[in-house]
């Protein structure tokens, strides 16, 4: 095993891109993502590893820089927060659909108004249909972890695309956590050279991103959705080899915890899975017949994972950590997804939404108290009065 | 459910003009063309439809461009398709059109081809490639009266600002009107702006009968996929070419073509280093040859040739 | 090092942007393209920010470009070769790469370096990356169906700026100059040119200094489009050569602080030459025409002074 560091969620996030060799970074500062992008430049100026570092003019030149160098066949890595997110989104699509593997570290932020740092899944949820892997980490370990696990899943011949490797602003980003860094070898193990035939190369000359007509538009597209279903397989092998190698014990899709024989469960993704699991434990030490299920991969949206996990339930709480104003249900994303996963089951599961923790405000144990409770009495009366509650305002 | 779909969806009455014309600088007179007759049948109580192909535009200088129109004494319910499926009449604002360019294709058995042209019907019908569905050719020399309309105005869907039917497109316009009963010449007349030309245009072209085709009209064709999502290029991503790309072929473009005369060259290579397309070539002895499958008939060579070696010839005077 | 072409005879044969692309007859971009392929040759990784030399080019999903080719946003043309240039840089640092590190050329169109694509250019240039910039000037949106950007001359109509009761003159904002504007306040930039069609070969060679120069280089090549500018489609070299003969587009370079005229024209013949021979200006009044007349005779002092600091044509009102 490596040596166990206590360090944040940025600082482990640069280990990783250390660790995977990475070729070319481009640079922008914003809150709370910054600190990655300081760590990796100290590195570089320390010797402690070579890569070209770009300091681009902003964020959308950021994507633009790393589309580029992709392209030209080499691993990459960018990052942003909030509207550094959604500034560079004229490029999302142009990466996924020329199929070039770049990664993007998201540590989350509100969207403005007002400029305010907190952490908030909405900035990167806005990313969601761009056809990049997605998920979130929740502790700086998970954030090394993702790093790695994501430039295997994306560099993969079966899949080749790019990803956002999530982390909540502040909660992940700035805490420290204990780390267990891996050795090179291991990550030779686990991480082959980033190798792509669909490149620019002067000793076999492509044209990439020709113009096409309307006719050309579905099976273009369709590659994409192959290559979305292609990474679930892809997903749960390098899931397997990881835990293996490096000693961990995740689940690709989703965790269940203490879910044996609740009555009710939390469904949710990112840190404040933690609490409310914290919450759970407590809970039970009070008898309380209730559990947590954790989504571990936002992006592809694993549907029949969900399903299988929480069809077995009376009644699950959808913890949204967006804001998604307008949406069908009136709740946040992921309650609208678990619905549709869930859809199948009618009106045997019961779902209700929270939308919590906006803001950056944390998610207090005793919010998530007032959510199992309001669960306790959706299963008591077997009737959901209300589709989605926005936490506190509404609890 | 069992039905056929092309039965299923048959709009019976319903006319489809196609206009073919080049780009930039006819545009304009075959969006006059459809917007004319459309405008006079909606007078008239019809449901009509008049539009550019979007997938044509960009136009560019010289390329075959076409506008559609679609008139109905029902509401049209193939309004937002691409393409007119299988039009009854096909106008050409421009002679050369006829070589090399399909314009009769997916025509109407019994179809109504129009040609702004000066020559011969007959002389026009051996360049028509698929002849079988044409019914009836028209021939009416619309730029001896009228001028081709070149202006920006009226692009992209925008209102055109120099009025409907001022040149070229009236006199066609006016030409179809006596070719096949679609609207009455009065409420035509009332739709353009040079009324003297529509009312030429309808009274001067000659109306030639060809073929007698049986079959009924065929209306709905169903989409061919062209392609599959495993035979498209992974990413749409395609080897770069080696000498030419084969993908847009462009010698159908021009409308004159270039003529060297050998004996005045002097070898100074202009042509061959300004022409865009790459259309002249280099010969060993160090003169030139100039490569008809890409050419354009932009002209350029003509206008940098300190020599006068090279002269602009009608495309259509030469049968191959 | 590419060497300097000294006649035409001189100008190799192979082609690096073949026949076969779905641009006007007698477009003047594509006869840049041809040229500056033709210059830089096999070794050479080209990026088409949107733009006609885009749609046009690659129509129906294929291209004429014979060397390795990609598309990039209208916005990002610096950002992308940026990103292109530093991937060569680390993977022959590190050994992931054994070949010849390839040019990497920019062809952008005048709204891709001058206003949407003005920041990537920029920070391109600031960062010093290695890269070839090339602005096709056609003073227009043209792709879209010619609207105004900014090099569209003053007085010329375009959809976005037709020309009516309430707007005389069409077009009422004075162009910017883009090569002025990058010239000054990049420390890295190495090597900054204008050029024309018009002369072909000062073109190419251009092309090739900008390729010699170990950084980042711009050139700005003004290239007559008919469509946009509504002239017959063989006049479009006459009008590069009128257009340098009147003063409207000038030929320079700047090469280690210093600028250099790369041609003069012998007589300066008066702009109304110019614009009697364009739709584009063929609402202008003879008021209209003096105003530009001023305005290229201002342009035309500032050029033959010793630039050395910030240089400004001052509007004209």
């Amino acid at each position: 095993m490596g040596k166990k560091r206590l360090i944040t969620g940025v600082v482990a996030t640069a280990e990783a891109v250390r660790l995977a060799d990475v070729d070319v970074i481009s640079s922008y500062p914003i809150r709370p993502y910054t600190g990655i992008m300081s760590e990796l430049a100290r590195m570089i100026a320390d010797g402690e590893f070579d890569a070209e570092f770009v300091h681009a003019e902003g964020e959308h030149a950021q994507l633009s820089v790393v589309y580029g160098a992709s392209a030209a066949g080499a691993r990459t890595f960018t990052g942003s927060a909030g509207v550094g997110v959604t500034y560079a989104m004229e490029v999302y699509s142009p990466i996924s659909g020329e199929r070039l593997p770049v990664q993007m570290a998201i540590a989350d932020r509100t969207l403005d108004p007002p400029g305010d740092f907190g952490s908030e899944h909405t900035d990167a949820e806005v990313c969601r249909d761009q056809c990049w892997i997605q998920g979130w980490a929740a502790t700086p370990q998970e954030a090394l972890d993702l790093t790695l696990l994501y430039y295997r899943i994306g560099e993969d011949a079966n899949v080749l695309l790019p990803q956002y490797a999530c982390q909540d602003g502040y909660f992940v980003s700035h805490i420290t956590g204990e780390v267990d860094v891996p050795e090179r070898a291991q990550v030779r193990e686990f991480l082959p050279p980033y190798k792509n035939k669909h490149k620019l190369d002067i000793y076999d000359p492509q044209i990439i991103g020709a113009q096409i007509e309307p006719n050309m538009g579905p099976p273009l597209q369709y590659q994409r959705v192959l290559a979305m279903r292609n990474a679930k397989k892809v997903i749960k092998d390098a899931y397997t080899d990881y835990n293996r190698i490096f000693g961990r014990n995740y689940s690709p899709f989703v965790e269940e915890y203490m879910t044996g024989d609740a009555d009710v469960v939390i469904f949710l993704q990112g840190a404040h899975s933690q609490t409310a699991i914290d919450v759970a434990k407590r809970l039970r030490n009070h008898g309380e017949k209730v559990g947590v299920v954790r989504l571990r991969t936002y992006r592809p949206f694993p549907t029949e994972e969900v399903r299988d996990a929480l069809s077995k339930f009376k009644v699950v709480g959808v913890v949204d950590n967006s804001a998604n104003f307008g949406i069908a249900g009136g709740g946040g994303d992921l309650l609208t997804e678990v619905r549709t996963a869930l859809y199948d089951e009618g009106d045997k599961v019961k779902t209700v939404g929270f939308v919590a923790g906006l803001g950056g405000e944390a998610i207090t144990r005793d919010e998530f108290y007032r959510m199992f409770d309001k669960l306790q009495d959706v299963a008591k009366t077997g009737k959901v009065s209300q589709n989605a509650y926005w936490v506190p305002f509404e609890l | 459910m069992d039905y056929e779909a092309e039965k299923l969806f048959e709009e019976p009455g319903m006319i489809q003009i196609t206009t073919w014309a080049r780009g930039v600088l006819q545009n304009k007179d075959a969006r006059d063309v459809v917007f004319a007759l459309a405008n006079a049948a909606s007078k008239e109580g019809k449901y009509v439809q008049a539009w550019e192909n979007y997938v044509d535009l960009p136009d560019r200088v010289n390329v075959p461009v076409r506008s559609y129109a679609k008139i109905s004494p029902k509401p049209i319910e193939s309004r937002y398709i691409y393409e007119n499926e299988n039009p009854d009449v096909v106008v050409l604002t421009e002679e050369t059109l006829v070589k090399g360019v399909s314009v009769l294709e997916d025509l109407k058995p019994g179809g109504v081809l129009i040609v702004n042209t000066k020559r011969d019907s007959k002389y026009i019908l051996q360049f028509l490639d698929d002849t079988s569905n044409l019914g009836m050719l028209g021939c009416v020399d619309a730029t001896g009266v009228a001028g081709y309309v070149k202006t920006l105005s009226g692009a992209e869907g925008a209102t055109d600002a120099s009025g409907i039917g001022a040149g070229v497109g009236a006199v066609l316009a006016g030409a179809i009107a006596k070719a096949k009963e679609i609207v009455k010449l009065d409420d035509l007349l009332d739709a353009v702006k040079n009324k003297e030309a529509c009312k030429y245009g309808y009274e001067n072209v000659k109306l030639m009968n060809v073929n007698n085709p049986n079959e009924a009209a065929s209306a709905v064709k169903t989409r061919e996929n062209k392609y599959g999502y495993d035979t498209l290029p992974f990413a749409g991503t395609v080897h770069s070419p080696k000498k030419e790309n084969k993908g847009m072929v462009t010698g159908s473009w021009k409308t004159k073509r270039p003529v060297f005369d050998k004996d005045r060259c002097k070898g100074c290579l202009m042509c061959w280093l300004d022409c865009p397309d790459g259309a002249v070539l280099k010969t060993d002895e160090g003169f030139v040859d100039f490569d008809l499958k890409y050419c354009k008939g932009c002209g350029i060579c003509v206008a940098v040739c300190p020599a006068g070696a090279v002269t602009m010839v009608p495309e259509l005077d030469f049968v191959n | 090092m590419l060497e300097n072409i000294k006649t035409i005879k001189n100008v190799p044969d192979e082609e690096y942007y073949v026949s076969g692309h779905r641009t006007c007859a007698g477009c003047g971009p594509a006869l840049v393209y041809r040229l500056v392929a033709k210059a830089a040759g096999p070794n050479t990784i080209f990026l088409g920010p949107t733009g006609c030399m885009y749609v046009a080019n690659t129509s129906y999903g294929c291209g004429p470009f014979a060397v390795p080719w990609m598309h990039t946003q209208i916005t990002n043309g610096g950002a992308v070769a940026s990103g292109v240039e530093s991937a060569f840089k680390a993977m022959i640092r590190k050994g992931k790469y054994t070949g010849e590190r390839p040019h990497v050329i920019v062809m952008a169109g005048d709204g891709g370096s001058s206003d949407i694509g003005l920041q990537a250019l920029s920070g391109m240039l600031y960062r010093g990356h290695d890269v070839l910039f090339i602005c096709y000037d056609n003073e227009s949106y043209a792709n879209t169906g010619i609207q105004v950007s900014p090099t569209t001359p003053w007085g010329a109509v375009t959809t976005f700026t037709p020309s009516g009761s309430k707007a005389e003159e069409g077009n009422k904002l004075w162009p910017k100059d883009n090569a002025q504007l990058i010239a000054h306040g990049h420390p890295e930039l190495k090597y900054l040119a204008t050029a024309s069609i018009a002369y072909p070969i000062d073109l190419m060679n251009k092309v090739r200094k900008g390729l010699n120069a170990q950084g980042p280089a711009y050139l700005h090549i003004q290239a007559p489009c008919p469509k946009g500018w509504q002239f017959d489609s063989d006049k479009t070299i006459e009008m590069a050569k009128l257009a340098v003969d009147t003063g409207m587009f000038q030929l320079y370079e700047l090469e280690n602080g210093k600028y250099t005229v790369t041609h003069t024209p012998k007589k300066r013949r008066p702009v109304k030459k110019y614009i009697e021979m364009q739709g584009r200006f063929s609402h202008l009044k003879p008021e209209h025409i003096e105003k530009m007349q001023r305005f290229v005779d201002e342009k035309q002092k500032a050029m033959e002074v010793e630039v050395t600091a910030i240089s400004q044509v001052a509007p004209i009102n």
